[in-house]
């Protein structure tokens, strides 16, 4: 039987972005995801950890596996490393100006850091490694060295927001969780990475989205709140997005695993 | 068989065992009440017996669910067939040494019929081979041992029907999957590269309720 060629060859990359001291590489992207049929690269997203100094509306079944570490958020930096994270994202309610510089000096890992601007131009002011800067308001701050995230209602306006950008970023696609229903956000990563292949440089940067909303809503226990939350981070991968954000240790090794074997490490 | 939306199976076998396919079948009936993709049951022909099958595939039609027969012999298969009375089934043969006694079952029956490939050639070349022989609607199931092996596959079935309307290609999908978590990861990446149906072996009451939102999410 003679078969109809099936691969594509884009017009277009997404671009590559340096995090931290410059070892981690996210992006790059070249194809629809994973896809060997399309020549795809062999590279995994990028996973994060997530670490807050305010414990207040975060969830005990979550806060449980961190073993009491999460009290303190340099040592919980420390333990996603330990348990193999690729980075760390730091939901900064505090005004401690350095505790982003003392989780990165620690871990020696990139970071996503959300916090009020006084904080993040303390956190610009680091010069030995690359943070994904993210505004508390939603707004977008350039600070030079560093990475600002972008966040549009949709494709069109992202690609906006993109081309007015002054420096190097990436678009946050927002939180996203399977229970809450996952749609948009899939559409979204899939459209921006469709755009990209198709050479419109504005939406050719990498993305980013976060999956721990998925512990909401009232779990019996750990197994079924990773599973809801892996499951949200599969999807999110096999649609494009090129950073993950998550909350609990298992399902992020779940996900790195499946990006892994998906991306055929 | 209703293919237009995708839907979920749970598989029983037709070894007897005490108690079990009561409880099994009560099981997945009560749970396709709560989750809105378990639309079908599959019977597996474990024990290669035309009678044990037959009985099983009886005890499992009476679920009012969408019944799919699994078997690597036509002859069993076609006691299962008689025994149900029903021309809305799906056999899944699982042989492709005996396809063509199957498609000519499937042909006699009225019943679809789930054609296999451990490739996309060999799997259309199946498809084919089903409808020369007179199936009155196929479905492609490819072999898919992992992840990565179920994204390739889907992807390029789904560019060969939807860019190259290539006609072997243009039937539904479907995916054979195990339990567990990593059967529901393998199960994601088929409907979300626009698989149809995926069989599991077995899947938790929470891995269903992932697996329908996920469904409802990305499936148009």
């Amino acid at each position: 039987m003679r078969l109809p060629k099936t691969s594509h060859r884009p017009s277009g990359t997404v671009r590559e972005i340096s995090l931290g001291k410059g070892d981690y590489i996210a992006g790059g992207a070249c194809s629809v995801p994973f896809l060997d049929l399309d020549s795809a690269r062999r590279r995994r997203p990028l996973v994060f950890g997530e670490v807050t100094d305010d414990l207040s509306n975060y969830p005990a079944l979550a806060a449980d596996m961190f073993s009491g570490r999460q009290t303190d958020p340099e040592e919980w930096a420390v333990m996603w490393k330990e348990i193999g994270a690729d980075g760390i994202w730091l939901d900064q309610k505090g005004d401690d100006p350095d505790l982003a510089r003392r989780i990165a000096e620690r871990t020696r890992l990139p970071m996503a850091v959300t916090a009020d601007d006084r904080i993040l131009d303390a956190c610009s002011d680091t010069e030995d490694t690359v943070m994904i800067l993210m505004p508390r308001s939603g707004h977008t701050l350039y600070r030079r060295g560093h990475v600002s995230a972008i966040r549009g209602d949709d494709a069109d306006s992202t690609s906006g927001l993109c081309e007015a950008a002054d420096g190097c970023v990436v678009i946050y696609l927002g939180s996203a969780s399977l229970r809450d229903g996952i749609g948009r956000e899939v559409d979204l990563a899939e459209e921006i990475r469709s755009r990209a292949l198709s050479g419109e440089s504005s939406l050719a940067h990498p993305t980013m989205a976060y999956t721990g909303g998925c512990w909401a809503g009232g779990f019996s226990d750990h197994r079924e709140a990773s599973m809801w939350e892996a499951s949200t981070a599969l999807a999110l991968m096999l649609a494009g997005t090129d950073i993950l954000i998550m909350r609990g240790p298992g399902a992020a090794d779940m996900a790195r695993v499946y990006g892994e074997e998906l991306a055929d490490l | 068989m209703n293919h237009r939306e995708a839907s979920i199976a749970l598989s029983v076998t037709d070894i007897p065992l005490d108690g079990y396919m009561e409880d099994r079948l009560s099981r997945i009936r009560d749970l396709s009440e709560e989750i809105g993709c378990l639309r079908c049951i599959c019977v597996r022909n474990d024990s290669r017996d035309p009678f044990l099958f037959a009985l099983a595939a009886e005890a499992a039609s009476g679920t009012g669910l969408e019944l799919i027969l699994e078997s690597d012999d036509p002859v069993c298969l076609r006691e299962a067939l008689l025994a149900v009375g029903r021309t809305d089934v799906l056999m899944v043969m699982t042989d492709r040494a005996r396809l063509a006694e199957s498609a000519t079952l499937s042909a006699l029956s009225g019943c679809l019929i789930a054609v296999p490939g451990s490739d996309v050639e060999s799997l259309l070349e199946s498809a084919e081979e089903a409808v020369a022989a007179g199936a009155p609607g196929v479905v492609l199931n490819p072999s898919v041992r992992n992840m990565k092996g179920c994204l390739e596959m889907c992807t390029d079935l789904y560019r060969l029907s939807t860019e190259h309307s290539f006609p072997a290609a243009m039937h539904p999908v479907m995916v054979r999957t195990w339990s567990g978590e990593y059967a529901l990861a393998v199960a994601s990446v088929a409907f979300m590269r626009h698989c149809s149906l995926v069989v599991f072996d077995d899947l938790d009451p929470e891995g269903c309720r992932v697996i329908d939102a996920l469904i409802r999410g990305v499936q148009p």
